[in-house]
């Protein structure tokens, strides 16, 4: 029971949210709804396929769980959202997503694997050139980091 | 004759009988004092002459006063302690003692002592026998100041390894003074205006000189004009001229030839020296695109050079540059391009002192900026990090690359770079940047602001795009402008020139649109500035990790919602989001919020007004949301000031979303005059409140977030 306890505690101290966002303060954010449809995060590329798809479906919970913050969570909340809003969504952020789907399709990236980590770089072309989009694998599945 | 003779001797000789007797001769003169003339020697060269130093003697009532006696002197090498000559020299009637000494070979601090002999009344002039490098040295933007309150600064940063600062031209403001052992200044200003002057900063042998302007606002900052406009064309008369020259790029030490075009006055008009603007164009543009913008600044009275340089990356009208400066290694190439910005500022400052040239005398080496577009931008980057060399007062970035961008250059940076710090030098600066850029693609002004030392402003330009820079490309595909190329330049000159006028010609009028407010609530531009006022009470830049306090140490509270402090963009990419600048981000979970950051009963009395940026996470603009702010003083009294009203919104702080295309999704500055929280008492402020309301629960993607809470 207490050894239980222990494991539990380190797998809170040592969950990948706590790696990647602050601690956040407040009210404790409100449960959410997961997605009818899960990604898969089996590759780089079939995590990439499907974040696409849900960038324009407006679909914030799937985002949600292409996002590293969420590995392991049973359940997301509405901080989980607001994050996925920021990082997939968000009006100033859209150009480059819109970019970096172009260079998918077209087959301009390369993806460079490190471990647990990836690079995918993207040739969006104009004065950019190209972009890096990193990746992170948690327990063998892959989310944007 | 012989008989008249006789009698004054006689007489004289009963004076001097009866000496001290007071019976109507004159007493000896008391001296009280002692002045030197010049009063510092300042720095000389080893083995150069050394002016002579006049000490006179004045009594009580300052009056000058002739000795009889002598006036020893000491010559002490400070660095030592030890004295290195001595001597003796008669006032011999006159009133001055007149001291030559000779020349000094050894680099030290010295001083001159001079002593009245047989009293001790004695005055010191200074003398420092260095070698004088780097002229005319650095320039410094020395934090602005207020009539009566307190002021403090530093320009250490100037001269890394300073032991010693003196100074050498010029006057610092009175009520100010100078740390000669560490570079800071302190006390309370008490004169308003613009003070330029120069000082010696002293490392080993040498002295470097370091070029300051600070300025002094009065208490109600008077010196502000509202409402200047830019955009109508200015008095002078624009003519251009062509320049081409050979160089050898300090980045990669090759040797190639370039082309200016040179947007002047005329120069018969040109009576002194006028500040010059190096300019670099973009990739993809020629250096001859941008002839609107910089033959508009021109008709200011500025002096502008367009660079060619069709080294550093593409450009239409060139040939092909290398493939390794232009897309293998674009850091590479625009820190190529920054090489290419020193030596255009090198050619035109070498022709202004070139007897017999069309530009001779026409180009203040005082007064140098460097801007950019694009990758010409990022050069503009890379000059900045350079600025104490380059002797450059400010920088003009126009949707411009971010070096840092790359990771290559992130200390320490991968070869042929060099180091790009994440916060930017010390220095003036103005970025542009369009909202509906789709050539870069990241929102760099927002990233930007929080990584400024110097003065520095930030504007997003509602509707522009990338190529509207240009007078000749079309805009960027997928960019969807909604402003015009001809308002896009009309903005940006309008800033560009009040930034100029501002740091070539310290224009105080023009501090209230860099840096005061005046473009709340636009529609037209978001705006975000760093003042670089001394003594602001900064409550939270929003970077501690503790984000349960502030920096003053009260803590932190939000109700209603939930906040983390982190960057408000993905860190996913590249170093996007990833410099560690963070914001307070707000999510809502109820229909009224607030979030509290408690202040130690904090005295804001000097200060005028309340600041912060902040931004919102639609594309919908503030609409969704009432604001207001509530401060409360150590007796409980409150004050209340509506920022926005969703139910009769308005333009007084934030921008009023009308409809699409506008978003109103950037940073954006606002400002409340101090003089709107009636009723508290401002030197003990308590707690500062935001308090939102809403019609319904907001949505995840209903974020307001915010910066830099803080009272100037």
């Amino acid at each position: 029971m207490v050894r239980a306890a222990w494991i539990a505690v380190f797998l809170l101290l040592a969950s990948p949210q706590e790696a990647t966002q602050e601690r956040p303060l407040g009210d404790p954010p409100p449960m959410e709804a997961e997605s009818t449809l899960a990604p898969d995060r089996s590759t780089p590329e079939s995590l990439l396929r499907d974040l696409f798809d849900a960038r324009r479906r407006d679909d914030l919970p799937f985002l949600a769980r292409c996002h590293q913050s969420t590995a392991g969570k049973r359940a997301i909340d509405k901080l989980d959202l607001a994050l996925a809003w920021r990082t997939f969504s968000q009006r100033s952020v859209g150009p480059l997503w819109l970019k970096v789907e172009a260079a998918f399709d077209a087959g301009r990236f390369t993806t460079q694997i490190d471990t647990d980590r990836a690079a995918v770089v993207f040739n969006i072309g104009g004065s950019q050139e190209r972009t890096t989009l990193h990746l992170q694998r948690i327990e063998n599945l892959w989310y944007v980091r | 004759m012989k008989r008249a003779l006789l009698i004054v001797l006689l007489l004289t000789g009963c004076n001097r009988s009866h000496g001290g007797g007071g019976g109507g001769s004159p007493a000896p003169p008391v001296p009280a004092s002692l002045v030197a003339v010049p009063s510092d020697l300042g720095v000389i060269a080893p083995g150069a002459a050394i002016p002579t130093v006049a000490f006179t003697a004045y009594d009580g009532a300052g009056n000058v006063i002739a000795l009889s006696g002598t006036l020893d002197w000491t010559l002490t090498n400070l660095d030592t302690a030890g004295i290195v000559t001595t001597g003796s020299q008669s006032f011999a009637g006159t009133p001055t003692a007149t001291v030559a000494l000779s020349p000094i070979a050894i680099a030290a601090l010295y001083r001159v002592t001079g002593t009245i002999n047989g009293t001790a009344i004695s005055t010191n002039v200074p003398l420092a026998i260095l070698t004088i490098q780097d002229a005319p040295g650095p320039f410094v933007a020395m934090k602005s100041g207020r009539v009566g309150n307190t002021y403090s600064d530093s320009v250490a940063f100037a001269v890394p390894g300073a032991t010693f600062w003196m100074l050498a031209t010029g006057a610092i403001p009175a009520g100010i003074v100078l740390d000669s052992a560490t570079g800071g200044f302190s006390g309370a200003p008490t004169i308003a205006g613009t003070s330029t002057f120069t000082l010696y900063a002293r490392a080993g042998a040498f002295a470097t000189p370091v070029r300051c302007a600070l300025s002094v606002f009065s208490a109600a900052e008077t010196e502000w004009v509202a409402g200047q406009s830019f955009i109508p064309n200015g008095p002078a008369t624009v003519t251009t001229t062509s320049d081409s020259f050979t160089f050898t790029n300090s980045f990669n030490a090759t040797s190639y030839t370039t082309n200016l075009r040179i947007y002047h006055p005329t120069l018969a008009s040109i009576t002194s020296p006028a500040a010059l603007l190096v300019f670099h164009r973009g990739r993809g543009f020629n250096y001859l695109d941008y002839d609107n913008i910089l033959t508009r600044i021109s008709r200011y009275g500025f002096i502008c050079a367009s660079v060619e340089d069709y080294q550093a990356f593409f450009s239409p009208a060139a040939p092909a540059p290398s493939t390794y400066y232009d897309s293998t290694r674009p850091d590479a190439g625009m820190l190529l391009a920054s090489g290419a910005q020193e030596a255009a500022l090198n050619r035109m400052v070498a022709r202004s002192q070139t007897i017999g040239d069309a530009f001779e005398n026409k180009i203040d080496a005082d007064r140098l900026f460097v801007g950019g577009h694009s990758r010409g931008g990022g050069a503009t980057h890379g000059s900045h990090t350079r600025a104490l060399s380059l002797k450059i007062r400010g920088v003009i970035d126009c949707m411009f690359f971010d070096l840092r961008y790359f990771t290559e250059t992130e200390p320490p940076a991968t070869a042929p770079d060099y180091d790009i710090p994440t916060l930017f030098p010390r220095l003036p600066a103005l970025s542009l940047v369009a909202e509906n850029d789709n050539d870069l693609t990241y929102p760099i002004a927002d990233q930007l602001i929080d990584r400024v030392q110097g003065p520095s402003t930030a504007v997003t330009i509602y509707g522009a795009c990338h190529n509207y820079t240009g007078d000749i490309n079309a805009a960027e595909s997928g960019s969807a402008p909604y402003i015009t190329r001809i308002v896009q330049q009309d903005i940006m000159v309008n800033f560009m020139v009040a930034f100029l006028r501002r740091w070539a010609d310290l224009d105080l009028s023009v501090e209230g649109f860099l840096y005061g407010g005046e473009w709340m609530g636009s529609t037209a531009v978001g705006v975000n500035y760093h003042r670089g006022l001394s003594a602001p009470v900064l409550v939270d830049d929003f970077q501690n990790a503790g984000a349960a306090t502030n920096l003053l140490g009260g803590a932190n509270s939000f109700t209603g919602g939930s906040r983390v402090e982190t960057s408000v963009y993905p860190s996913s990419f590249d170093n996007f989001g990833s410099l560690g600048m963070k914001h307070n981000i707000l999510t809502f979970s109820a229909t009224s919020s607030t979030y509290k950051t408690v202040l130690p009963n904090t005295n804001v009395s000097p200060t005028r007004r309340l600041l912060w940026r902040c931004g919102q996470t639609t594309a919908t603009g503030y609409d969704w949301l009432t604001l207001n702010v509530r401060i409360t003083d150590g007796s409980g009294a409150t004050s209340t000031v509506t920022i926005f009203d969703a139910a009769a919104p308005s333009s007084a702080y934030l921008p009023d979303y009308t409809g699409a295309p506008r978003v109103y999704d950037r940073f954006v500055e606002v400002q409340v005059p101090l003089s709107a929280f009636g009723g508290v008492n401002l030197s003990s402020v308590a707690s500062v409140e935001f308090l939102f309301t809403f019609s319904s629960t907001p949505t995840a993607s209903q974020q307001f977030y915010m910066d830099q809470l803080r009272f100037e």
